[in-house]
């Protein structure tokens, strides 16, 4: 323990005595600090701030780290050397916090007012990088303490990852999204105002059911719940048709079937709203074909209800599908073998056998459906018309005429009960019978085929629906190299120019429009989608592999941020993160840590289902043969995980390339993303090269799926063997 | 440090372990001596894998301590406790060869690569796996998996070799020769060895003393042929060996002998203890034999069954005393099915246990 502690304890000196205390203008990796590192009051390190720049709070916060110094060198005693540890660096960490919010540059904030009562004379700006490793180092100070007195079985690794993962996840989820709830509660004049909320709350506007009685439209609050419900039920019956035609009929397209439900993953969810337009707009294709043949009247009805319920079906029904056919997979078919031989006919066996066996799984389906849609801020934009949806709604009091963040966040509050809501009814419905999942014991024996009525109705849900993504998708390729969509059909590669040309006349420049925002999303998204794995599949290590008290309530909060929200992140972050202690607004740090911590459920989802199939004394051998959890995880899970591993990676590649809702908010001049400018476009009406940098988009995100799927399809020869020495053994489910 | 003659020696004090609401073990005490092999017995649930793993560090207790080697060990997790364990899955990592398995734990300790695959090899050659080194786990049979992790445990040369059900995996035949073999193994390195199972037989042929454990309690402990010849409760003596159990009357106990009645008969059977008390009579089916009736003052009974089995005769009898299990095994003379017998007891033989 103390040598783990000294080691941090040395690293936190560093950070105090020769890392820039604040945030650096030109950005840390410049380097542009290090020759004020003493002397500038903008870039000197904590102890230079406190000593030679009249900023003695720092000095003062930073006594509890000469504290745990001194212990280390001087308590000999292992048990109080731990208690000392813990106490003190807990003192510390409040203490540094405590400053970051009490002394700040700008008002208004809650601890300013308390205790300052005005924004600070001296004032400070946000915490840089000296600040993030004092703190960081003070926590593993703490946890190795912790683990000193013997809690966490002793374990210092196991108990720093927990300690880790839940000050991240506070930090990155819980902090910003209490700024939600204290920025729905503010009254005009800056106070908080239970009347002012409860205004807002109660409004007409949000809540009015004038569609159904009378004419008119529907309060988003309605519109939103209504859609996300059809949306769930739509997918997960669509899903679930794909996936009992992939697994349980003779069809020979399956791998056609399986790349169709690929590719809408990949793509930015507005793409497809897009051809839509392009396809039953009022110029659109189909609907100039009716009108000329069969005088059918061009409407606008694509642009409401309809329009963006047909857009999420077809975006995230590939999702359902991939969720369902784990699920339908993992029924496992000796169930059914053992069916039949008690005289059950097919349809029997699937009403009474198949069917409840997939019902935490169609649950599961519903849910991921449910927040999707409810969550879903693309296609509402560009179908939604008159048809309001909160998401979209948050999104037009930020950036409306009068920005009101009050109104804003009390939508927010909505989206994120309706969502938590749905969480929790499944939670609840299904219990922990959702984790037991296939567990990759070889199975013999043949899945039972479909009875014919219902293989009749498989295909005839599913393969019609197989065509019109078919259709949908050329149609996002034809329009990328027309004119003007249905105006002028000739040949172009205008847009791509536009987007996408280089110039060679002096040097490569990158002279299209698009670049930028390309580069910018390529980069962050391949920096965010490492830290994404590594953050969910530590925690999955953590919820599979480890006990600890409030596991629990671990689990839930990191399960959390799934059911958040895009739009409901994106302002809690612009709110949280906009003033010291941490400022990270306008920069490239704040769009990864959104990814990061979006996404992480799906890596957490992937590295629980993953790790359950990996058999717990395989680590239990490790342990008793003498290496600790640390060399466990290394020598012997992270090796096994490969797959794992990589699927989490693409996953949050791509959902961080793809996704718009946080980012929206998020982007700024230096750092746009792709798909944020592409929005942008849609707005002008410039639908041509948006199309053609949607195009682009994917076609990147399938070269790197597929450079990363040679790699998987490696691992998987190799698995097989490996299958068969774990299905030898009883797995153990947790 | 310990001396040499705890290296190896295991203590239970009190120790307790729950699983939320469920009591695992409740207040646990044991001692086992460095160099025997205990087998902890009983039915399924009854805490003998929790025990292992409490030795193995792989759960914490609840209460208590424990210690190995004369040394407390209750904190200390599995990493950094001397003793090596060979799972009833066998759990070989099946992304490292039989030789990176074996040589694992040397080498996560900090022994050069080259010194750990030298002992590996000693290691397998002592299961009898020369030349099996480069093979993956998954090109290995049953047997020679199990082998595979027996070397990589005790290539360590730990303190305590625990094992959980470690043939259960494999056909009868293979089970009685890989015991055999662990077991000599075991004594040619002088190890302590815990072993789990929930058979008797086999827990009878490799045990230096059993453990038999009952509703997470130690129902008694001792060496196979005390449990057999004098168990201390109906649950012990059925659940070793057959047994018929009969309930009887004890008139009195003088010396260690009581003297007892049951069926009209009068019996003398040794006992350990000293004043009367509500006794089940146990009669092994061995020590049990048929005669003709009115030659010797016997049980009176019917045959209801009777099996030929070559070596011995198995009879099913409806006697004075209830229904009766016993074997012949001198096979003087064989009694039909319906034939009236009697039934006459080796009174050395028989114990009495507390009803
Ligand atoms: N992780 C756990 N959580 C909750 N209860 C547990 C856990 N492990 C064991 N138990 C309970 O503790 C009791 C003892 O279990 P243990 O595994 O020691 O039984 P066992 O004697 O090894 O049985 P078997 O012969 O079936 O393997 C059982 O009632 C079991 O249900
Ligand atoms: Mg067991």
């Amino acid at each position: 323990m103390k040598k783990t502690a000294t080691l941090w304890q040395i690293i936190a000196l560093i950070g105090a005595l020769f890392l820039p205390w604040y945030g650096v203008n030109g950005g840390f990796w410049s380097f542009g600090w290090v020759s004020g590192i003493f002397s500038d009051p903008k870039t000197a390190s904590a102890v230079a701030q406190g000593l030679l720049h009249d900023r003695w709070w720092l000095i003062t916060a930073l006594i509890p780290l000469a504290g745990t110094g001194l212990s280390l060198l001087f308590i000999k005693d292992h048990k109080l050397l731990a208690k000392l540890l813990v106490v003190i660096s807990i003192a510390g960490l409040v203490m540094i916090i405590a400053q970051g919010f009490i002394i700040a540059r700008t008002a208004p904030r809650i601890f300013l007012d308390l205790f300052v009562g005005g924004p600070g004379e001296t004032g400070q700006t946000g915490m840089g990088a000296g600040a993030f490793v004092v703190l960081f180092s003070q926590l593993f100070v703490l946890t190795t303490g912790y683990s000193g007195m013997g809690k966490g079985r002793g374990d210092a690794f196991i108990v720093g990852m927990i300690g880790l993962i839940v000050s991240l996840v506070a930090v990155f989820v819980f902090f910003p999204v209490s700024h939600i709830l204290v920025q729905a509660f503010q009254g005009g004049d800056g106070s908080p105002s239970l009347a002012e909320f409860w205004s807002r709350l109660s409004s007409d506007r949000i809540w009015t059911l004038r569609c159904l009685v009378g004419n008119g439209s529907c309060g988003p609050a309605w519109n939103s719940l209504m859609l996300a419900i059809m949306t769930g039920a739509g997918t997960t019956l669509l899903g679930l048709a794909f996936a009992l035609i992939a697994t349980r009929t003779g069809f020979r397209a399956k791998r056609v079937l399986r790349v169709l439900t690929i590719v809408p993953i990949i793509t930015p969810p507005f793409v497809i709203g897009l051809a839509l337009i392009l396809l039953f707009g009022r110029s659109g294709t189909v609907t100039e074909l009716l009108n000329t043949y069969f005088d059918v009247p061009k409407t606008r009805w694509l642009y409401g209800f309809w329009g963006v319920y047909l857009a999420q079906l077809l975006s995230f029904t590939p999702i359902a599908f991939l969720v369902l056919i784990g699920v339908v997979e993992g029924v496992s078919p000796s169930m059914e073998e053992a069916s039949q031989t008690l005289n059950a006919d097919r349809w029997q066996t699937f009403r009474w056998i198949s069917f409840p066996l997939m019902r935490p799984g169609l649950a599961n389906a519903f849910l991921l459906g449910f927040i999707e849609s409810i969550a879903d801020f693309g296609n509402p934009l560009v179908l939604g018309g008159n048809f309001s949806v909160l998401s979209t709604e948050i999104y037009f009091s930020i950036v409306g005429a009068v920005a009101n963040s009050g109104r804003a966040a009390t939508l927010a509050i909505i989206l994120l009960s309706m969502t938590l809501s749905a969480f929790l009814i499944q939670r609840w419905w299904v219990g922990k019978k959702s984790y037991a999942t296939v567990t990759g014991k070889a199975d013999s024996g043949q899945h039972t085929p479909l009875n014919p009525a219902l293989r009749n109705l498989c295909y005839a849900t599913a393969l019609p629906w197989a065509a019109f993504t078919v259709v949908v998708y050329s149609m996002i390729i034809f329009g990328s190299f027309v004119k003007l969509w249905g105006y002028d059909h000739s040949f172009t590669l205008d847009h791509y120019l536009r987007a996408f040309s280089v110039s060679f006349s002096d040097g490569i420049r990158w002279t299209g429009v698009a670049w930028d925002s390309y580069f910018t999303t390529l980069t962050i998204s391949s920096i965010a989608a490492p830290f994404t794995a590594l953050v969910g599949l530590a925690t999955a290590y953590l919820l599979v592999r480890q006990k600890f008290v409030g596991k629990e309530a671990f689990e839930f909060s990191t399960m959390l941020s799934f059911a958040i929200p895009g739009t409901v992140i994106g302002i809690s972050y612009i709110l949280a993160f906009n003033v010291p202690p941490i400022e990270l607004t306008g920069t490239s740090i704040i769009l990864i840590l959104v990814f990061v911590f979006r996404n992480m459920p799906v890596g957490v989802r992937g590295g629980i289902a993953a790790m359950s199939q990996l058999d717990k004394s395989l680590d239990e051998a490790s342990n008793t043969l003498g290496a600790n959890s640390f060399t466990t995880v290394r020598r012997v899970i992270i090796p096994l995980m490969g797959p794992a591993i990589l699927a989490a990676l693409t996953y949050s590649f791509v959902r961080a390339i793809t996704s718009v809702s946080a980012v929206i908010f998020l982007v700024s001049a230096r750092h746009n993303m792709a798909t944020s400018f592409i929005v942008g476009r849609v707005e002008n009406g410039e639908f041509g090269i948006a199309i053609a940098y949607s195009a682009v988009l994917i076609v990147t995100m399938l070269i790197v799926i597929l450079g990363l799927q040679l790699i998987i399809g490696k691992r998987r020869l190799r698995r097989e063997d490996r299958l068969q020495v774990l299905s030898k053994t009883p797995v153990v489910a947790r | 440090m310990s001396g040499n003659e705890t290296k190896g020696a295991v203590r239970f004090e009190n120790v307790v372990k729950k699983f939320g609401d469920v009591v695992a073990l409740k207040s646990l005490s044991l001692d086992i001596v460095p160099g025997e092999l205990v087998t902890l017995l009983g039915p399924s649930g009854c805490g003998k894998t929790t025990t292992l793993r409490l030795i193995a560090g792989l759960e914490a207790v609840t209460e208590g301590l424990i210690s190995i080697g004369g040394k407390d060990v209750t904190h200390l997790t599995a990493t950094y406790r001397n003793v090596s364990m060979v799972f009833q899955s066998y759990a070989l990592f099946p992304h490292m060869s039989v030789r990176e398995n074996v040589a694992y734990g040397l080498t996560v300790s900090a022994t050069p690569k080259k010194e750990a695959f030298d002992k590996a090899e000693e290691g397998l050659a002592m299961v009898g796996l020369e030349g099996f080194g480069d093979r993956l786990p998954s090109e290995l049979s049953g047997g020679q998996q199990q082998r595979v992790a027996v070397a990589r445990a005790v290539v360590l040369e730990p303190e305590v070799l625990l094992l959980d059900e470690p043939l259960s995996n494999l056909d009868a035949k293979l089970c009685r020769r890989v015991r055999e073999e662990i077991r000599q193994i075991q004594q040619s390195l002088n190890l302590t060895a815990v072993y789990v199972t929930h058979d008797q037989e086999e827990a009878m042929a490799v045990s230096d003393r059993i453990i038999v454990m009952k509703n997470a309690e130690i129902a008694q402990m001792g060496t196979p042929a005390d449990l057999y010849n004098e168990p201390n409760s109906e649950f012990i003596a059925d659940f070793i060996g057959d047994a018929n159990l009969v309930k009887c009357d004890v008139g009195s106990i003088t010396s260690g002998i009581a003297s007892i009645e049951v069926g009209g008969v009068k019996l003398k059977v040794p006992t350990t203890r000293n004043v009367p008390f509500n006794a089940s009579l146990v009669i092994r089916p061995q020590n049990a034999s048929l005669t003709a009736p009115g030659k010797k003052p016997g049980i009176r009974g019917n045959v209801t069954y009777a099996a030929f089995l070559g070596n011995q005769i198995q009879y099913t009898l409806d006697t004075d005393i209830g229904k009766m299990f016993v074997v012949d095994n001198t096979m003087d003379k064989t009694f039909p099915v319906g034939s009236d017998i009697h039934l006459l007891l080796n009174e050395k033989k028989l114990a009495l246990v507390p009803a």
